[in-house]
């Protein structure tokens, strides 16, 4: 099962008896509030703050089985000596992570993506993240 | 007079954090699956309530990985001295006893490494809440995105908060004895 509806995005929901307008969405839906942007704002901000945790989940989860994998890897990791090697895959994956929206949002935020490819590679990566963080597979990568 | 050591108050630190973090998800996980509000005031309100206990969940997340990393995680795994007694250093404690190696090896393992992953979900889900709010009000494929990613933050945070109790239970843990 996918984390993630993989529908098509493609339009917003149309409630049920609201007439269209004449931009061709529902009245309601030009009516309604919670974000200070306009309704017609495109998804790709959108998929690009989804698809960032998803990186930021797998970055997380390859740290972890490379620091299993390698003394030298774990060493590189240990930043902080009281915290260990779990110090520096926190600080890894949170600068992937945040240069990775960084460059997605700048990238999609004026894009309108189909949501099928977004909601797939999210699942993937959040899938990644999840199972490489789970002890008894990443333990098998121990050296 | 000292009530506390440093390590129980931010042991007390790390576990308030929970309380954020339950009353976030609430409220974000409620507006997010609601949608029988039709009035424009009441949506206005729900919209509200949703981009602030998003942000809530996310801080809060946020600040127990902090705080668990470079707070209470180094006194859990400290080394006691060479002949000393294990009985202040849980990590030492739980591995020198067969019986209890587990709550370290997978316990432990696990909670460390699977709340890492939360403050990256519930971020995501808090800024498209706030930055896209009119989107999420009105594309129900978009919410029903958040709310798998905001659910499996919570569950996540759930293991970590679970295991963390156990451990605590299990491990010498002089803070409980207060």
């Amino acid at each position: 099962m996918s984390l993630i509806d993989e529908r098509s995005s493609g339009a917003p929901e149309r409630r049920p008896g609201a007439p269209p307008s004449r931009h061709g969405r529902p009245a309601a839906e030009l009516a309604d509030t919670g974000g200070s942007r306009s309704a017609t704002e495109p998804n790709g901000g959108i998929a690009a703050a989804l698809l960032a945790a998803g990186i930021g989940c797998a970055a997380f989860g390859v740290l972890v089985v490379l620091a299993e994998a390698s003394g030298a890897v774990k060493d590189a990791l240990t930043v902080s000596e009281g915290a260990g090697p779990l110090s520096g895959k926190g600080l890894g994956a949170t600068v992937l992570w945040a240069v990775a929206w960084a460059v997605l949002h700048a990238t999609l935020r004026n894009r309108e993506l189909p949501w099928r490819p977004v909601a797939r590679t999210t699942t993937a990566l959040i899938a990644v993240g999840l199972v490489a963080t789970f002890p008894p597979v990443f333990q098998l990568f121990a050296h | 007079m000292n009530l506390l050591s440093g390590g129980e108050f931010f042991l007390l630190l790390h576990l308030g954090l929970g309380i954020g973090f339950i009353h976030g998800f609430a409220g974000g996980i409620a507006t997010l699956v609601d949608r029988t509000t039709t009035r424009l005031a009441e949506t206005r309100l729900k919209a509200r309530v949703r981009a602030a206990s998003t942000l809530l969940m996310a801080a809060a997340l946020w600040g127990a990985v902090i705080s668990g990393t470079w707070l209470v995680y180094p006194g859990y795994r400290a080394e006691p001295p060479e002949g000393a007694a294990t009985a202040a250093y849980p990590k030492a404690d739980l591995l020198a006893n067969e019986d209890l190696a587990f709550w370290h090896d997978f316990g432990m393992e696990w909670k460390e490494h699977v709340a890492w992953l939360t403050p990256f979900l519930a971020t995501a889900v808090a800024f498209v809440a706030i930055r896209y709010g009119r989107r999420v009000s009105s594309d129900k494929l978009i919410r029903s995105s958040l709310i798998r990613l905001f659910t499996v933050a919570a569950l996540a945070s759930v293991v970590a908060a679970g295991l963390g109790a156990a451990i605590n239970k299990v491990a010498p843990n002089l803070f409980l004895d207060l």
